[in-house]
């Protein structure tokens, strides 16, 4: 059996129960409320994936079950019959025969043969439902259910007389779905592309998102049929490839033109589709929006002027940056508004204050006068928007003339160097071609200067053409990202190719960047190597450069040389990772060990021998001999030892940080436990003639995996027996002035590091005098102990060992167990049972777990010269008794404790590992436990502390050990014992020979029952 | 170089199975897989598959839905891979009139059992040929 068949049956079981667990509660939901049709869709979509899953692995039975749910399900989602409780049921019983089918499946890996007479009738019903009257059910013609065994070499079925897939790109169809699909497509990349046409498009990132879109939409396009709208799309894409001086202007005009053709699309676009026609919804909007821009840059411009008097360059350069936003927002919507003169204006704005927020101009005032003129003419454009009337362009012509005038003579008014001319200067140094110097941002050109200056790299110019390989490509691509630094990258066209041009910088000499070329590209055809000497002192030039002046030309900077914009980079893996159950509590388990040596590390970190040995070095030395260099050596180990406390500190932080994240793998929603309910309850009520409604709530709560398991029984037994007993037939409840149909509640919230699970029911609540009289009867209590107890003491005794107060032993609840089972299965995850009633109203049960079974809170007590752990769960409190406290009662010893008496046993006794050295401190240590009502104490030779230990499976010989719940490994490595609460109990209850309430010589009035004391 | 396949379908093991059908060929690659149309039509974008492998019934965004979207935003070929889609079922219609290259049955035991049978499996005949591959 390959790995990969045994992979497929394990995915198989998982994801046949998945499926089984979304159906179930649906199908019973639906019984009693009406199903919403994404329910309907979602049952299809599971009998239909059962029934895949299941045809995977051949599984035909389960196959032709699903099959017929499926048909049947189809009927219901397609309308044509309605989803009725009858159908529920048939289904139902189908996914029974499913989950029969499945256990099968999955154990023996083995077909049975299908379910006859279920089949049968869901074929019926398929045939009554759909109105056909017939027997069998059409969908079953076309496809393969059959029972008999399968030919194992037939092809998929296929007919061969299909009319041939269409050709490539052609026209698809007036589909209504397809246009809409498509004038989605053309909305949601307008913008992208708008930017063609303004200068956000020198950033690569803009560029390259550009790009997509114009390939998308004209892909698109062409498959849709528009060929001229495509052919359009096709030039601005060139353009924005090669992205040269004047292709924006060039841009903008196809972006008219493009325009002009979504007009034209619209009017064989059905409004019905669109709604408003595309081009005039995206005119309202873009009315509205464009007159805000204007608005809101005649306002910066009038702050501007309003500061013009005392010149402060930072707002300036705030003020100047927030004009150039503005004017590149608004600039895209005068080209979608086919007013070409008035976005020439604005891209001029944008330009000059893009510069003078970068610091690259300074603004003089006629520049301000010259704007305010201009913005002033836009904002005339903008207010006459329905008229389409732009700006003339001759006045254009003149308004942008005497901007450069301006420009011109303003430059020359900065004070003292240009940082860019600065930093062109320094690229002096180096022989690069002038057209690729011209693209580098100034951040390319300290990456530049900052790589090249030590003089231990090269400077290379590649020319490329990738069009020929792929491979190619993708191997340049590794070289210069394993072996180079790419600077800067562009594309050019040399002899009706698109070439890129690549300024790289890498350590290696010429002849081996040749030698590794070659090996790229053994053409020698498509990758050009130029090796660009550096002239001296490239250093010393920049040098004269200051920082602040570098910093301060920021041009957004295309610097990777990744011309297929990052597409080597491996995809995200952003799938769910599967892993098994075992693998986790592997992990979980060898943590726990690192968790354990941690806290080894930590004794030995915090061993207060050391200090006291430093200690007495320290007085050695100074007092004993004046030694100082053993002072020395004293400081050395003791500063050692800091360290390696520190480094405790930051490995037991680091540990539990990594405790968490696994304990994070381990769990799961709680909706996983009660998802089995629905079906329960149904089931349940129904067999009972009671009416329940079930209700769940916090099912997102998370538990630890491994407890669902140990829990669904006692939750189960719990939702019994409030089904059972609590909730009445529905004339009791009617007559009781309730609603015939009770309400069951299953509630699961998170307190802190617990987990909290109720089960609340409007039932009867519990007969707590009954519960009283048997208490008594079974000696659980003494009768005047009961008379004072309030109910909710008196509820708790339902958790007693072989408390029942059943009178009858019933199907469903009288199967011999009763709460003590659920108590005792509950304290041994870890956790507790309460419940609280109102006679007559209903009761409450409440549950409470740790998040994780497998990591407990233990006290570490040291008792018969062995290291035990107790769980701090059983713990009340610690008392330090003197000799004297001891007093003798009934033949125990026992100590008095707030006016009650304590049984106390010495651990080691009970545990039967010998008597030990009894009593001989001054104070011993007894442990107070607690179990329910019950308390007794424990004394131990030696309180050690409290930690957390990772429990692992037991050994078989150790768990027979009264007592012993469990086992770790303790800090030095030893095994530690952990011991059971309840078990020592029971031990303390057998040893006790002589029992019952005995009152002591004593001034307290009260000496209750001993022992166990019961408060 | 390997032609690139996207496998798209809501189950883990159909996944799991399909990839690992086609990764048998050597002359195709799974550059990924999505578990519903709507991460497929990311995925698309994304990995630029060659062909897409697609299931029709799946949450979120179904094989039809996604089917058309991936035809207009991409030029991948699209093979429907679904067992609801039997040959001459509305759904395999609509699945040809949208593009669908071609419209081939769930993979069934037979082939999946039996692991050396696979590599002249229909998924991956269909593959080869979408990529125009002998």
């Amino acid at each position: 059996m390959s790995d990969m068949v045994a992979t497929l049956w394990r995915e198989f079981a998982v994801e046949t129960e998945e499926h089984f667990e979304i159906i179930e509660p649906l199908l019973v939901a639906s019984e009693t409320q009406a199903v919403a049709p994404e329910d309907i869709s979602q049952l299809f979509r599971s009998f239909h994936s059962v029934k895949g899953l299941a045809r995977a692995m051949d599984m035909r039975a389960m196959e032709t079950v699903g099959h017929h749910a499926e048909n049947l399900l189809g009927l219901m989602r397609d309308g044509v019959c309605a989803f009725d409780a009858a159908a529920a049921s048939l289904l139902l019983e189908a996914v029974d025969a499913l989950k029969a089918l499945r256990e099968k499946a999955v154990n023996e890996r083995a077909d049975s043969d299908p379910p006859a007479e279920l089949i049968a009738r869901l074929e019926q019903a398929y045939a009554m439902l759909s109105g056909g009257g017939g027997t069998k059910a059409p969908a079953s013609q076309t496809h393969a259910p059959k029972v008999q065994v399968q030919p194992q070499a037939a092809p998929p079925p296929r007919v061969e007389a299909q009319p041939p897939p269409p050709a490539e790109h052609a026209p698809l169809g007036p589909d209504p779905d397809m246009l809409r699909f498509y004038a989605e497509m053309v909305e949601q990349h307008l913008p992208d592309i708008a930017r063609a046409a303004t200068s956000e498009i020198d950033d690569a990132g803009a560029r390259a998102a550009a790009l997509e879109s114009l390939e998308s939409l004209e892909h698109a396009t062409s498959v849709m049929g528009f060929e001229g709208l495509a052919a359009h799309l096709a030039d601005l894409r060139r353009i924005v490839e090669n992205n040269d001086a004047g292709g924006k202007m060039k841009a903008a005009g196809i972006l008219g033109e493009i325009k002009v053709e979504i007009e034209l699309l619209e009017s064989e676009i059905p409004a019905t589709i669109t709604g408003t026609g595309l081009a005039d919804r995206l005119r309202l909007a873009l009315q509205s929006e464009v007159t805000g821009l204007i608005d809101g840059m005649v306002g910066v411009l009038h702050r501007m002027s309003d500061t013009s008097g005392t010149r402060v360059a930072d707002t300036d350069a705030t003020l100047a940056a927030e004009l150039a936003m503005l004017a590149r927002s608004s600039c895209m919507f005068f080209l979608f508004l086919n007013l070409h003169q008035a976005s020439r204006l604005i891209l001029m704005i944008e330009d000059v204050y893009g510069r003078a927020a970068a610091g690259e101009l300074f603004l003089h005032p006629q520049i301000l006068e010259l704007t305010h003129e201009a913005v002033g003419r836009l904002h005339d454009v903008a207010q006459n928007m329905a008229t389409k009337a732009d700006i003339d362009e001759a006045d254009v012509n003149a308004l942008l003339e005497r901007f450069r005038h301006s420009l011109l003579f303003g430059t020359e008014c900065v004070d003292g160097a240009d940082p860019v001319s600065a930093l062109r200067r320094v690229l002096a140094n180096f022989d690069i071609s002038p057209d690729l110097v011209e693209i580098l941002s100034a951040e390319n050109i300290q990456d530049l200067v900052a790589a090249v200056h030590d003089g231990h790299n090269n400077l290379y110019e590649i020319l490329a053409h990738f069009e020929s390989s792929e491979e190619m490509t993708l191997n340049f691509v590794k070289w210069v990202k394993a072996e180079a630094t790419a600077i800067t990258n562009r594309t050019v066209f040399r002899e009706g190719k698109t070439w890129f041009e690549f300024l790289i910088v890498s350590a290696l000499v010429p002849p081996t960047v040749e030698s590794r070329i070659a090996g790229i590209d053994p053409s020698g055809n498509s990758i050009l190597v130029r090796c660009c000497k550096a002239k001296a002192q490239a250093g010393g030039a920049l040098a004269t450069t200051t920082p602040a002046a570098v910093t301060a030309v920021t041009t957004a900077a295309a610097r990777a040389a990744d011309p297929k914009g990052g597409a080597v980079v491996s995809a995200k893996a952003t799938n769910v990772l599967r892993v098994r159950g075992e693998t986790v509590d592997q992990l979980m388990a060898q943590i726990g060990e690192m968790v354990t040596i941690g806290n080894m590390l930590h004794v030995s970190a915090s061993e207060s021998g050391v200090q006291a040995a430093l200690q007495h070095l320290k007085d050695y030395a100074r007092v004993q001999a004046n030694r100082p260099d053993v002072m020395g050596w004293v400081e050395t180990i003791e500063g050692a030892v800091k360290a390696f406390q520190r480094s405790d500190e930051q490995l037991r932080s680091a540990l539990s940080r990594l405790q968490d994240a696994t304990l994070e793998l381990r769990v799961v929603p709680v909706e996983t436990v009660f998802n089995r309910f629905p079906r329960l309850v149904r089931d349940l009520s129904q067999a009972l003639h009671k009416q329940v409604r079930l209700e769940m709530e916090g099912g997102e709560v998370r538990i630890d995996k491994a407890m669902v398991e140990s829990l669904v029984d006692p939750l189960m037994h719990m939702v019994r027996n409030a089904i059972d007993h609590g909730i009445e037939p529905p004339e009791d409840r009617q007559a009781a002035g309730k609603p015939a149909a009770a309400r069951l509640l299953l509630r699961a919230s998170s307190r802190s590091n617990r987990v909290v699970i109720e089960i609340i029911d409007d039932g009867r609540g519990l007969n707590i005098e009954r519960i009283r009289t048997k208490a008594v009867e079974r000696g659980l209590v003494g009768a005047a102990e009961a008379a004072r107890m309030g109910p909710k003491e008196i509820g708790r005794f339902i958790f007693a060992a072989g408390f029942s107060t059943a009178e009858q032993v019933t199907e469903t609840s009288g199967r011999g167990v009763g709460m003590d089972v659920v108590n005792t299965n509950v304290l041994r995850l870890g956790g507790s049972v309460d419940v609280e009633t109102t006679p007559g109203a209903g009761s409450t049960f409440t549950l409470q777990l740790p998040l994780s079974a497998a990591i407990q809170r233990v006290l570490m007590v040291e008792a018969g010269g062995r290291m035990m752990a107790i769980p701090e769960r059983f713990l009340s409190e610690i008392h330090q008794a003197a000799a004297a406290d001891y007093r003798t009662v009934k033949g125990r010893a026992a100590i008095l404790l707030r006016q009650s008496f304590l049984p106390v046993f010495r651990l080691s006794e009970l545990l039967g590992f010998g008597a030990g050295s009894a009593g001989e401190g001054s104070h011993r240590s007894v442990i107070v436990l607690v179990n329910g009502h019950q308390r007794i104490g424990i004394e131990v030779d030696k309180l050690m502390r409290r930690q957390e230990l990772f429990v692992k499976e037991i050994h078989p010989k150790l768990a027979s050990i009264p007592g012993v719940g469990g086992a770790s490994i303790a800090g030095d490595g030893s095994v530690v014992l952990i011991l059971d609460g309840d078990d020592l109990f029971r031990i303390a209850e057998r040893s006790d020979v002589v029992a019952a309430t005995t009152a002591l010589p004593s001034p307290s009035a009260a000496v209750p029952a001993l022992p166990p004391t019961i408060h | 170089m390997a032609k690139r396949v996207l496998v798209v379908d809501d189950s883990f093991m159909m996944r799991t199975l399909i990839k690992d059908i086609v990764s048998a060929d050597s002359d195709l690659e799974v550059v990924g897989d999505a578990e519903n149309g709507k991460i497929a039509l990311d995925k698309v974008k994304e990995l630029k598959p060659d062909v897409v492998l697609l299931d029709i019934e799946m949450p979120e965004m179904d094989g039809l839905e996604a089917l058309k979207r991936i035809k207009l935003s991409s030029q991948a070929k699209v093979i429907i891979i679904s067992s609801v889609a039997q040959v001459g079922s509305p759904q395999a219609m609509e699945a040809r009139r949208l593009g669908a290259f071609e419209v081939i049955a769930k993979p069934s035991g037979a082939m999946s059992l039996d692991i050396g049978q696979k590599k002249g499996s229909e998924i991956v005949k269909m593959a080869r040929k979408a990529v125009g591959l002998p």
